[in-house]
């Protein structure tokens, strides 16, 4: 998976744990609710240190991986053209 | 027998007070299908036809 690809899939994967939350608010002890919710988590955690470790940080101030130098400042900042991806053009 | 995704019996004992229909978990969207309809719910994705 490419980087374009995987911070799709990290805002995919964000999005469903936002909406799923939502619905938790309401229904806190759907159990299928509870069960999607946390296997979206886990795999967005999952993929966020996978990406951190091929491409950098996602955030300054916190690591999905262990790092020991700080290279926040090494990748393009975000109003840079290489650092956003293409939501659209495949609908 | 499909999955229907809200509440269908309402005890309504109160006169002329709205309600609204508890969601019910059914189906989820595909995930990608989830950014170009704003809700990973179908019942709530509402293409304005």
């Amino acid at each position: 998976m490419n980087r374009d690809c995987m911070l799709k899939r990290l805002t995919i994967l964000d999005f469903l744990a936002v909406d799923l939350q939502l619905y938790l608010d309401s229904h806190p002890d759907d159990e299928n609710a509870i069960t999607k919710y946390n296997s979206v988590v886990d795999e967005a955690d999952g993929l966020r240190a996978q990406y951190e470790d091929l491409y950098g940080p996602l955030f300054s101030f916190r690591s999905y991986s262990k790092r020991d130098e700080f290279n926040w400042t090494d990748c393009p900042w975000p109003w840079e053209n290489g650092f956003n991806f293409e939501i659209g053009g495949d609908e | 027998m499909a999955c229907r995704p809200f509440e269908e019996t309402i005890h309504v004992n109160r006169l002329a007070r709205a309600y609204v229909p508890m969601q019910k978990l059914c189906t989820l969207l595909e995930p990608t299908q989830t950014l170009l309809s704003g809700t990973v719910f179908p019942e709530l994705a509402d293409f304005y036809k």
